[in-house]
């Protein structure tokens, strides 16, 4: 396995908010998806591996060395969570000025093509839409050749059209080979771009691995059933529940034992239709992670009931 | 060097886009020179006399305010644009990042000069050998190296808005006690034991000095030890500042 990053109990902290605490962890070449609640520590450890914060403690390396040296810089990207461009240059300008400081840049018509930046090369940032600066924020991580690229939170705030082309050029970027750490919250992203996943929780590594691998150490399943409008809450009180939720007739339930539950239903009796039964998604998998380490409820969706059932 | 130069061409450029800040930047100095100094300069013209005595003030008003209030302004806003997170991943040591922008502000300097000088060239006697111009304008920019240190203390520790007012508050302070709205000798007397220990008044002493127009209240060996102490003073804060910033956003 190549290794793109490695953490030896890496401590960061702020006065007496401890936003790191002591994370080892091996990062694999490929696109991995730093995931995690606010607050977990995702932008923390991104702009630590980025070179552009100190930790408080413990040893880092990024592709076999200390990120802050210029050696190391000239090998990674980044755009930093909220988009960073100077409003005043023109796309053509930033893109430019960037790529002139790395010893191999990749040429700008390549990146204008790839990322589609040629009906606003010569407009000012400042005048873009959302969606354009976003891309444009990438070309300038892309445009000097990087091996590793950082991207926090690449997509938050776009709309389907512009995340989607985003996703295209990162998955065209991960073809050519250059490794991706991205943190989003966005679980459909993380499924879409990345191979692997690290999940933080209260500054600590909850889980890692492969996004299947994951899903699987949680081992949760979900039991969905259409009940008649009414039936209490009660009925569900039974049936091995990790968390249950209604939306009008239709019933979720998260559980691991899923025949225990199915059985259950049966036996108490509960006038189901149209169950099915399923693996949970990485979104479930990540709520339950966290819920669990982080020892902190998990906040109801809008317009669901979500009721915490005793076995 | 070639990075210094391309990142003080992003600042030229930003700030070409800019209006607001690069005309008034440009056109106060000439009309502060125009109502106050205009009068005078033309009454030593028609003496026989070189208006660059009178002219000399408003130069180092006009470069005071770019170098100490614009530069202050500028780093405090840059500090507040995450684009300054983007550039710090550059591979290059950020001290090319800071000699960019102080070439920059330099430059700057040179082209706020234009107006001023054109007006005056045209319309009063500058009797100065055409020798003596580059020191004498070299002075006036060499000497502003200090309040650009300054300008970067303030920069980097206050937010924008306060960045600008304060730097505005040291401006005309420096710049009234040191004698660049009146001569020191017409100074309220409280405040003229203190005039000789101000960089305003050494830098405008060094460059009267070059013109031979030195009021001789201090010796030149004394407007270099002065000068000397408040650019290791403005280095220090601006270092300190500097470094203060890097542990607040980048600790």
């Amino acid at each position: 396995m190549t290794v793109i990053a490695q953490l030896d109990h890496v401590t960061k902290t702020y006065g007496q908010v401890v936003a790191l605490d002591a994370v080892s962890l091996t990062v694999p070449a490929g696109v991995t998806a730093v995931l995690g609640p606010n607050g977990a520590g995702k932008s923390t450890m991104i702009e630590i591996l980025a070179g552009l914060r100190s930790p408080s403690g413990g040893q880092l390396k990024v592709l076999g060395g200390d990120p802050t040296t210029l050696a190391i810089k000239a090998r990674i990207g980044l755009t930093p969570q909220r988009t960073a461009l100077p409003w005043r240059l023109t796309v053509a300008e930033t893109l430019d000025l960037i790529g002139a400081h790395y010893p191999a840049p990749i040429p700008r018509s390549v990146i204008v093509e790839t990322l589609g930046l040629g009906a606003f090369l010569n407009k000012r940032n400042g005048t873009l839409s959302g969606g354009q600066r976003r891309r444009v924020a990438l070309g300038a991580a892309l445009i000097g050749a990087p091996d590793l690229l950082f991207l926090d939170e690449p997509t938050t705030g776009l709309d389907t059209d512009s995340r989607n082309q985003l996703w295209s050029a990162i998955s065209a970027v991960a073809a050519q080979g250059r490794s991706v750490l991205l943190t989003t919250h966005d679980m459909i992203e993380a499924e879409h771009l990345a191979e692997n996943v690290i999940v933080i929780a209260g500054g600590q590594v909850a889980r890692e691995g492969e996004i299947e691998e994951v899903i699987a150490q949680v081992g949760l399943h979900l039991v969905e059933a259409d009940v008649p409008e009414g039936t209490s809450e009660l009925t569900f009180a039974t049936v091995h529940a990790e968390r249950v939720e209604r939306i009008g007739s239709r019933v979720r339930i998260y559980t691991a034992d899923p025949d225990a539950t199915v059985r259950a239903l049966v036996v108490d009796r509960v006038p189901f239709r149209g169950i099915r039964v399923d693996r949970v998604g990485l979104e479930e998998a990540i709520r339950a992670i966290t819920a669990t380490d982080a020892d902190a409820p998990v906040s109801p969706a809008v317009g669901q009931i979500t009721e915490k059932v005793a076995r | 060097m070639k990075h210094v130069f391309r990142h003080a061409l992003a600042h030229a450029r930003d700030t070409m886009r800019m209006p607001i800040y690069w005309i008034p930047a440009l056109f106060f100095p000439l009309l502060f020179f125009v109502l106050f100094g205009y009068t005078t300069a033309h009454r030593l013209s028609q003496l026989g006399l070189g208006s660059e005595y009178v002219i000399t003030p408003f130069l180092l008003f006009t470069t005071l305010n770019v170098t100490l209030v614009s530069l202050s302004a500028g780093v405090a806003a840059d500090r507040e644009n995450p684009w300054e997170s983007r550039l710090r991943v550059l591979p290059i040591p950020s001290l090319t990042r800071f000699a960019g922008r102080l070439f920059y502000i330099l430059t700057f300097n040179l082209v706020s000069w234009i107006p001023l000088l054109t007006l005056a060239s045209f319309t009063t006697t500058i009797k100065l050998p055409l020798y003596l111009w580059p020191a004498w304008l070299g002075g006036v920019l060499l000497g502003s190296i200090p309040f650009g240190l300054l300008g970067m203390a303030i920069g980097y520790r206050f937010a924008p808005q306060a960045a600008m007012m304060i730097a505005n508050i040291i401006f005309m302070l420096f710049a009234f006690l040191g004698g660049l709205f009146l001569p020191s000798d017409q100074l309220p007397k409280a405040v003229q034991p203190i005039v000789p220990f101000l960089p305003t008044h050494e830098y405008q002493q060094i460059v009267l000095t070059i013109i031979g127009r030195a009021d001789r209240i201090t010796s030149p060996g004394w407007t270099m030890a002065v000068l000397g102490a408040w650019t290791l003073l403005f280095a220090l804060l601006a270092r300190t500042a500097f470094r203060r910033d890097e542990g607040v956003r980048y600790g």
